[in-house]
């Protein structure tokens, strides 16, 4: 049987923004922002990309593995889902792809009137203190990837019955 | 904590951020929030439209986070919350309220896009997302807000008739408070309709152009008579365009004034008691141009406007007196073909659209008795009598409408022109030949 996430695989692929909620062992919540994200082979377990000097405590609360929310949006349709499950933390980064995702966003950011390089610029003042321009070319941030498997998603466009559980 | 104002342009609804809350037995949930809107020192109030979960989870444990974008430097700030309540009524719900149906109106989704309350929410701490920034000291205002607002005042004070009224403040807000490009929507005598009156700082003015009550964000600033701020035009572009796609609507009307690249927009209304006067409308090509401080100073500026116009209404006082009479327009070397919709009003000349509705009905009686009785000096009197242009029969708004043509014509170099001759009486002047043809 096919996997219900296989009809978003390519919507995910297309390079979106997102954000990733866990909480800590009091239960506040933290957010984190998601830098690309693609559905692996299994069709169970969605892989993305988050920025090491904005997630300091959202690795805190996942530590080994924890659980995790995962919301990813199309800015200019609002098409939004979610996605929830344990969240693993992986030793390896796929940087070309992190970057290809990276350059899709900022044309996704674009499209609702951000600056072009939006999402790098976000990127860069995450990590660095600057001011409007872009630091050199060369200049990486260190990305850490993370793996969501998937247990449940929920339809999060904006309409009524918004956050309908889908799988 | 340091003052949330530092980042009040993450409150202008610009870039929507993201809000997770978690539930008792600890599960997550993260979703998109259109408005955050900072209600005051260290409270927040978050819009709530098709909110189940989150709803239940700040019901039932109270925390939250919202993580939001500062359009302007794209910095990202976190926002620990506690819930506080839910408003559901009142000048809050009403301001936020406001807000959201004005981004809906532009894509006909205001049934859709209900606010249902807004979660009022204290911030008990905040921070900018990774590297921090060096504390930089507030060095306060280099200009007094209070001296600004005065010299707005004194020039709006300075006007002795509606049309230097309404230049005279949009002249003063570009020159004090550094907003270039507005107009003002001057409300039909029934309040259903309103068309711009004054405008500066537009490569097209638009005189003359209207909307209705209720619609897009100037319209729900009328009928909310509340300010309605959008600082992602771009945003709502998408949407509206889409939908006008889908619809293959093409409507037989001006656009407002519009910067080509306008990404922010405020509307303040301009009342008296109960009534909507008009709408003074400012755009600006920078994401979230205006503040929160821009819409203080700007009701403030449009209280003082309703009170000008009160003393300045020809119904409440003696007429002031009058501009001096200019010269007639060239030579009738031309021919310029005239159609007029008797359905909407609307005028044409040579296929060029120039105003409809009441303006339109004006001009259309006045062109056709100049050219059967080769007149050229009407009173106000006789239009306000004159059955097809259709005036109400108390407060008509009659020199408002004729300012709104005036401008019109002169915008539109039409080679027809209206002067004012002397107290409740105008000229029209033409410099061609006229072929006049009214359609249904």
């Amino acid at each position: 049987m096919a996997s219900p996430l296989a009809d978003v695989a390519e919507w995910i692929e297309q390079g979106l923004p997102g954000a990733l909620a866990t909480a800590d062992e009091h239960g506040q919540p933290e957010l984190c922002r998601v830098w690309g994200a693609r559905l692996l082979a299994d069709q169970q377990t969605i892989e993305f990309v988050v920025l090491r000097s904005a997630a300091e405590r959202t690795l805190r609360n996942l530590g080994r593995k924890a659980r995790g929310s995962l919301n990813i949006v199309a800015p200019s349709t609002y098409r939004s889902f979610q996605f929830k499950g344990w969240v693993t933390p992986q030793e390896t980064v796929d940087l070309d792809f992190c970057l290809h995702q990276l350059d899709r966003i900022d044309l996704a950011l674009a499209k609702v009137g951000l600056p072009p390089n939006g999402g790098r610029i976000t990127v860069a003042q995450c990590a660095l203190v600057m001011g409007d321009s872009l630091p050199d070319p060369s200049w990486q941030p260190e990305y850490v990837a993370l793996r969501l498997a998937v247990e449940s998603t929920y339809d999060q466009a904006p309409k009524p019955g918004a956050g309908a559980r889908l799988s | 904590m340091r003052p949330l104002r530092e980042i009040d342009g993450c409150f202008q609804g610009v870039i929507p951020g993201y809000l997770a809350t978690v539930s008792a037995e600890g599960e997550t949930n993260v979703t998109s929030i259109s408005v955050v809107r900072l209600l005051g020192p260290t409270r927040v109030g978050l819009s709530c439209q098709f909110m189940n979960k989150s709803l239940n989870n700040l019901k039932t444990t109270g925390l939250a986070q919202v993580l939001l974008l500062c359009p302007v430097t794209l910095r990202e700030f976190q926002l620990d919350l506690r819930y506080v309540g839910a408003i559901s009524g009142g000048p809050v719900f009403e301001r936020v309220d406001a807000q959201v149906s004005a981004a809906a109106a532009q894509s006909s989704m205001e049934d859709v896009f209900r606010l249902e309350s807004v979660l009022e929410c204290e911030v008990l701490d905040w921070r900018k997302t990774g590297t921090q920034e060096p504390q930089v000291a507030d060095t306060g205002h280099a200009i007094d807000s209070l001296q600004l607002l005065d010299s707005v005042a004194q020039a709006i004070q300075s006007a002795t008739d509606l049309e230097a009224l309404l230049d005279a403040t949009l002249h003063a807000v570009d020159e004090h408070l550094g907003l270039a490009h507005g107009f003002f929507l001057m409300a039909e005598s029934d309040g259903q309709r309103f068309y711009n009156l004054a405008s500066r700082g537009f490569d097209t003015p638009s005189f003359g152009a209207e909307i209705a009550l209720g619609e897009g964000m100037y319209g729900t600033c009328a009928e909310r008579r509340v300010a309605v701020r959008s600082g992602s035009l771009s945003r709502d572009r998408l949407m509206s365009q889409a939908v006008a796609r889908a619809s293959g609507q093409i409507e037989r009307r001006l656009p407002l004034p519009g910067l080509e690249a306008a990404e922010s927009s405020l509307a303040i209304p301009v009342t008296a008691k109960d009534i909507c006067l008009g709408v003074l409308c400012f755009q600006s090509e920078r994401p979230a141009a205006f503040t929160d401080e821009h819409e203080l100073m700007l009701s403030i500026v449009a209280r003082h406007l309703a009170a000008m116009m009160n003393l300045l209404d020809p119904s409440q006082r003696p007429a002031l007196e009058l501009s001096g009479r200019r010269g007639r327009l060239g030579g009738r070397a031309l021919a310029t073909r005239v159609k007029f919709f008797e359905s909407d009003g609307s005028v044409f000349l040579d296929e060029n659209y120039v105003i409809k509705g009441t303006a339109g009905r004006i001009l259309w009686s006045v062109l056709r008795t100049y050219v059967g009785e080769s007149r050229e000096d009407f009173s106000n009197k006789e239009i306000r009598l004159d059955p097809s242009i259709g005036l109400p029969a108390i407060k008509d708004n009659l020199e408002a409408r004729l300012i709104a043509l005036r401008k019109r014509l002169d915008e539109r170099a039409a080679g027809i022109r209206i002067d004012k001759t002397s107290r409740g009486r105008f000229r029209l002047e033409v410099d061609r030949e006229l072929v006049l043809e009214a359609r249904d």
